[in-house]
Parts: structure tokens; sequence; C-alpha cells
């Protein structure tokens, strides 16, 4: 079953059977679906927007319905399977994970508590990242770097395919004998759904589900003795500190970050910090159209 | 001899209408009583457990009678769209409650069951299980009351009925 077919499976009531009347093609080929409180529903290929009606027939932004309250709510509720609660932890995070491996993003009001987020309502904004398992799209950097020991830093923009490319990078590394644990932070390399991942992540590969990337890579390490450690969105104090405590522990890893590209990576704050740690030894940069566009060594780089 | 007989018969028919009319009141504390025990339920598996919804119910219908387990089953189709009619409808289906004011509060909990943060969820299902509770208060005594006047008009009614006949 792909990822869509679960979410159509999964959206129930008036917005569901919109859903059902779209083009299958276009669904599958489909990255995002936006629903927005006084917006037409939304579908993404990569960054191009279609709006349709609520017929489920593509048609310009100003034809087409605009969904209200009500409808997102339904939206909203048929995520959660009727239990809010249940699902409160991760609602106040932002998201919930849709049984695929698909991500629901919510906004809406936030109540707070002691300056914690307690509660999401008035939820006005849904956007549901359909998950997507690529296999073979990191053979160019494997074919350029090779599957032995060494760790990887993923550059690229929002919607570069980071975590696609993390999520077949750690089934290839698992596939090639090693051991890899996967630190996923926002369940999103994983898609873990009541405990099982969505997706293929390599033989034995362990998942690390909802740790922070900092304790669950010193939770890798401690008790899982990983080859690769895999974690998306690099970027804290805390991760570089974590990420030297494995590689002196003798775990590589592999992990993502955002930046548009070479410069920019360079202006991030704890860029210095990974080049006097010598963390990465290679840097892959991705475009848009989740192509690798460049592998830089470590030393190549400024 | 057989007139006797007779005589018996009418009286005990009698006496047992009583009975019946006494426990078809007793009843309706029943149902309120099996309206709180649901709610209860619902609050520790929202309370505790944190559990969906599907899975509370299901959970309730592993240990519950059988009324309560339809009435469950009727529910969960209603939970996307619930609305007081259907409930009702539901309800009086399944036997599981006659009583307006207990599907009232059955209503408003389910109105808000799953759809908010489970602190508001249960003390909303708190306020409706304490209205069943008030209202079985408020109902017990006279019920009480209404059972005892129906078995002893039913033995009055047959005693009367056997001493005109002889």
């Amino acid at each position: 079953m792909k990822s869509i077919d679960h979410i159509l499976e999964k959206i129930g009531d008036e917005a569901g059977e919109t859903l059902g009347k779209i083009d299958k093609n276009i669904l599958n080929e489909a990255t995002e679906i936006k629903y927005i409180v006084n917006n037409p529903l939304e579908i993404c290929k990569k960054n191009i927007s279609s709006y349709f009606t609520k017929n489920g027939k593509k048609a310009p932004y100003e034809v087409c319905e605009k969904l209200d309250i009500p409808y997102i709510e339904a939206v909203f509720y048929s995520i959660c399977d009727y239990s809010v609660h249940t699902y409160i932890r991760s609602i106040c995070e932002g998201f919930v994970t849709i049984e695929g491996g698909s991500r629901a993003g919510f906004c809406g009001t936030a109540v707070y508590d002691e300056n914690k987020i307690i509660n999401l309502k008035n939820i006005s904004s849904i956007n549901i990242r359909i998950a997507k398992e690529m296999k073979g799209i990191s053979e160019k950097i494997f074919s350029e770097i090779g599957t032995d020991r060494k760790s990887v830093l993923l550059v690229g923009p929002p919607c570069s395919g980071k975590t696609t490319m993390l999520r077949d990078m750690a089934r290839v590394l698992g596939e090639n004998g090693n051991h890899v644990s996967v630190v996923d932070e926002r369940n999103e390399i994983a898609g873990t759904y009541n405990g099982t991942p969505a997706f293929n992540l390599g033989k034995g590969t362990s998942v690390l589900n909802m740790y922070s990337k900092c304790d669950g890579i010193i939770s890798a390490v401690r008790s899982l003795d990983p080859d690769f450690i895999v974690c998306d969105e690099f970027g804290s104090e805390q991760d570089l500190e974590a990420s030297l405590y494995a590689l002196k522990s003798g775990a590589d890893i592999i992990a993502s970050i955002h930046a548009f590209d070479r410069d920019e990576l360079i202006k991030k704050p704890f860029f210095k910090s990974v080049i006097e740690h010598s963390i990465f030894d290679y840097f892959v940069f991705l475009n848009k159209d989740y192509r690798v566009t460049e592998i830089v060594k470590q030393g190549d780089l400024i | 001899m057989i007139k006797a007989a007779g005589l018996l018969l009418i009286f005990s028919a009698l006496t047992l209408t009583g009975f019946y009319f006494g426990e078809r009141s007793r009843k309706k504390l029943y149902e309120m009583k099996r309206a709180d025990d649901l709610l209860t339920e619902i609050i520790n598996g929202v309370e505790e457990q944190r559990l969906s919804v599907n899975m509370i119910f299901d959970l309730i219908k592993n240990k519950t009678d059988e009324e309560t387990s339809a009435f469950l089953n009727g529910v969960q189709t209603l939970i996307k769209k619930m609305s007081i009619e259907k409930l009702k409808e539901c309800s009086l289906k399944t036997d599981f409650c006659h009583d307006e004011e207990c599907i009232d509060a059955l209503f408003h909990s389910f109105s808000v069951f799953g759809r908010i943060s489970a602190e508001e969820q249960v003390s909303e299902i708190k306020a409706c299980r304490e209205k069943i509770r008030k209202h079985y208060a408020d109902s017990e005594a006279d019920i009480k009351e209404r059972i005892k006047i129906c078995r002893t008009l039913g033995v009055i009614s047959g005693f009367c009925t056997v001493i005109i006949l002889i």
C-alpha cells in the first residue's frame, strides 16, 4: 500500500470524498496536500501548486471553493483517529505521523502553560507531506565515496529530498552489513506508526523514534554499538557534542542540514566547530530536484 | 379443586404483574447505573492510559454486557457525525438506556470525547457523569417507592379479585 493510499483511507467524510475524486496520477506524484482555511484544496508536486474544487477537479484558484473551519476540523479529527488526547504530544509538536510514514503538520492557536505548548486549538491549516521511498537515489553518493566508514553531511534547501536520501543511505548501509541506528527525532526518516517503521531501512537497522538527536545518539552508542548513526536536521551545539561522542566511540554520522548552497553552509554559526573537529568526511549538496549536485571532501570545502 | 387452582392462578398472575411493573421501574435505575459505569470506563481510558476512542470502546466491549456492547458498536459508527437523534435511536434500539436525561448526558460526553485535550475531556465527561448520578439519586427514592406501590398493588389486586370471586 502506498503512502497516498494510507492518507486516502485515513481522511474521512467530505474531505476524503474530494481527495478520492482527484485523478490518481496527480495524487501519486504529489508531494504535499494542503488544507488552509479560506483557501481551496492545494496539492503540490515539488514546488508547483494546483488547486482543486470540492468535486476533485483541477481549477484556477479563484474558481475553487474555499475551505472553512469545519471542513479542516473534520480532516484534523480523521487524522487523529477522533482521539485528540492520544496524539496530543505529537499535536503540540506540530505534526502527526500517518500510517505509511506521511506527516500531517498542523497550524492553529497555541495554548501555553509555563512556556510550553500544551494544546493546539482552532486548527486553521493542515499540511500533509507525503512520504516517498525512492530506492537507489543514494547510488551516486556511494559510487563516489563507497560504503565503508565515513561521516557524511547532506546539504540542501527545503524539499530537496534530504530525508528521502537519508532513508535510502540507511537502507544501503544496512544492506551492506553495517549496524545502522536511525535517530528519528521527528519520526520523518522511518515514519514509524504504532512502533513499526513504514520504510525499508536496511537489514537490522534500529530506529530510535522521537528521541532528541542528542539523547538518541548517546543511547545508540551506549546500547546498540552502531557503525553508522543516521539523523536529520543537524545543527545545534548539543548535536555537535553528541556527534563528537559518537565519533570517539567509533560510530560515523550520516546527517542532513538545511542550506541552499556552500556559502550558506559556511556561514552557519556552528560550522567552524564542524570543520575544527573534522566531524564529516564528505559534504553532499542536493538541489530541489532531489539531485546530487556536488560531493565535496572536507578539506576541499573552504 | 379446579376453582381453587383457578383462584391461585389469578392471584399469582396479578401479583406477578405488579412485580413486573416494579422491575420495569428498577430497570430504569439499572440503566442509569450502566450509563454512569460507561462514562467511568471512558474517563479511566482517557485519564490513565490516553487510549484512542476505538481502543477504549473495544476494551469496554470486552468486559461489558450485551446491551452496552451493542450500544458502543452503534456509537462507533456515529462518532464522526454525532447527533442527539441518532444517539437516542441507537440507545433505544440496543436497549441500553431509555432515560432522556441520561441520553442527553451521554450525547454531550460523546460530543467532546476524543475532540479536545484529555484534561478537558475528563472534566466535561465527569460533569456529565455527575448529572447522571444526581438524576439517579433524585429518581432512586421515587422509583423505589414506585416499585413498592406496584408490588403492593399487584398483591392487593390479586387478593381482592380472589375474594370477589369466592
